[in-house]
């Protein structure tokens, strides 16, 4: 009984911990859709919209409005930040463009030392603190909140993408720019959408983990290159297959934390994301594809 | 209705198309003709703001189009159908149709759903196929579906990139009776670009024939089709063939 109730542990936290990559690896693949450019700035607006929560909560605002600004100010910088970086510099090589986001990402968290110092932060749980018990197991409320938090933004960006109008007009600039321009659709009006969604996205997934973990200048730099990993294990440009990717790192990492030591969690991650890249670079979930001409 | 007066477009350094006047008259049909390479497309691409102008002009009613990016041009009511379609095979048929009428979807989103059936009433099969994938659709009818996405930006001017290329004789023949068909209903001016020589100027007005980046031949289309030099080098009617 030991056994399962360890089991069943690890499963809930990685399964919570896979939530929050999901939602960055979203923005990842999304980004990366829409632009080409791997965006590895991505996992600092998770450290923004966390600590952006926590100050506008501690300043007096209820938890729910402070979340809802700490997104929308978060959105705002990464339209500025594709405004002010991305956009002057698009007919750059990839590379390049690369560089500028690693930069950013480096002027993000200068600015969060400035602003919130280097000393951890904390948000209170969303709905208390009192554990459920289920199978033997202990799960934290704040692990329902970040499952259910995940998988209604993912359902909403299926949305987005799939029924609305604006979103089809994205999807269709994603899979054919050329014609999407002869249709009058703006590619760079599209870019500015898709980095302010992914930078609104992973607000979400930081203030979600905050509560969890605790929020730091430096969060954002590993939930990234995790959220990042997901993102290839699906293949880069499948948000579907970067989504069970992020569980299945999420989960990858719980287990050997738990049943390894917790040194390892991230050095396994690694090791998935260099067989992935080793054995199967498309991605686990990539399948032959055809195409008329 | 629009006048092409000395345009030239470039490719990096190379000069593809050489200063270049033509024009296209309100519910005209023109075709423009010559071998691979001769420009067809440069010149096509020149106009819809694909590749900037390097000089010349682009006149419709009296406004001047040459230095417009390509949304500017849809807009202004000129849409290019493009060579192969380019169809976004991962959506819909109707929402490929749908999105053909971005520029002014969030304007008169009414009208927009009203020219979609007008555009299943000259594509019927497309009414057929509504939610199916664009990608999974044969070449004709990816073809129609091209033109029909083209349509619902609602073009004064409807630019056509060989929409027979890949298809069968019968299907081409369907494709470009609906272009007459298309002409005669709405008044919409069509410039056509095609390598199928017999097909184009068969429904066309006017041609011209396109050679290394300039006009080397011009006039009514029935009179460029009995013309003895264009029988020659693209109908395959040379003497010196036949022997």
């Amino acid at each position: 009984m030991e056994s399962l109730s360890q089991l069943m542990q690890l499963l809930f936290s990685g399964l919570t911990i896979g939530s929050i990559y999901a939602l960055i690896a979203i923005g990842f693949v999304i980004t990366y859709n829409i632009t080409g450019v791997l965006n590895f700035a991505q996992g600092e607006f998770a450290m923004l919209g966390a600590l952006l929560t926590i100050s506008l909560s501690s300043a007096g605002l209820p938890l729910y409005l402070a979340v809802i600004l700490a997104i929308l100010i978060v959105m705002l910088v990464g339209g500025f930040f594709e405004r002010a970086a991305i956009y002057p510099a698009r007919k750059s090589s990839v590379a390049t463009l690369i560089i500028i986001t690693i930069g950013i990402s480096f002027v993000f968290r200068g600015a969060a030392i400035f602003i919130w110092g280097t000393q951890p932060h904390s948000l209170t749980p969303f709905s208390g603190n009192s554990p459920i018990r289920i199978f033997e197991a202990v799960l934290l409320p704040q692990s329902l909140w970040a499952v259910g938090i995940s998988l209604a933004a993912l359902a909403g960006m299926y949305y987005f993408f799939n029924k609305t109008y604006t979103g089809k007009a994205v999807t269709a600039c994603v899979m054919n720019r050329f014609a999407a321009q002869l249709m009058g659709i703006k590619p760079e009006k599209m870019s500015f959408l898709s980095i302010s969604l992914s930078a609104g996205l992973g607000a979400l997934a930081g203030i979600i983990i905050a509560p969890i973990s605790g929020a730091s200048y430096q969060m954002g730099l590993m939930l990234g290159m995790k959220a990042f990993i997901a993102a290839v294990i699906g293949g880069l440009t499948n948000a579907p297959a970067a989504v069970l990717g992020a569980f299945l790192i999420g989960i990858i990492e719980a287990f050997s934390e738990g049943y390894l030591s917790s040194g390892y969690k991230d050095a396994v991650s690694f090791a998935v994301l260099l067989l992935v890249l080793f054995f199967m670079p498309n991605g686990l979930f990539s399948k032959k594809s055809g195409k008329r001409v | 209705m629009i006048n092409v007066h000395n345009l030239s477009v470039n490719h990096g350094h190379l000069k593809i198309i050489k200063e270049i006047s033509f024009s296209v008259g309100k519910g005209e049909i023109v075709s423009i003709v010559g071998a691979n390479g001769a420009g067809k497309s440069t010149l096509l691409g020149g106009i819809a703001g694909i590749y900037p102008p390097a000089s010349g002009s682009i006149r419709m009613e009296d406004e001047e189009l040459a230095m417009k990016n390509s949304v500017a041009i849809v807009c202004k009511g000129i849409t290019l159908v493009p060579e192969r379609r380019q169809i976004f095979d991962g959506l819909t048929v109707e929402d490929n149709l749908i999105l053909g009428s971005y520029h002014r979807y969030s304007k008169e989103k009414k009208q927009c759903l009203q020219d979609l059936e007008m555009v299943y009433d000259y594509f019927p099969k497309l009414a057929t196929m509504k939610s199916r994938l664009g990608g999974l659709l044969s070449g004709g009818e990816q073809q129609m579906l091209a033109i029909g996405r083209g349509l619902m930006a609602k073009p004064k001017l409807l630019m056509l990139d060989e929409p027979s290329l890949g298809l069968a004789p019968l299907i081409v023949r369907d494709i470009m009776n609906i272009l007459v068909q298309l002409r005669n209903e709405t008044g919409t001016s069509i410039l056509l670009v095609e390598q199928n020589i017999k097909a184009a100027l068969s429904i066309s007005d006017r041609g011209f024939v396109l050679e290394r980046g300039s006009i080397v031949l011009e006039g009514e289309a029935e009179s460029l089709l009995q013309n003895q030099s264009v029988r020659d080098a693209y109908l395959g009617t040379s003497p010196s063939l036949q022997k």
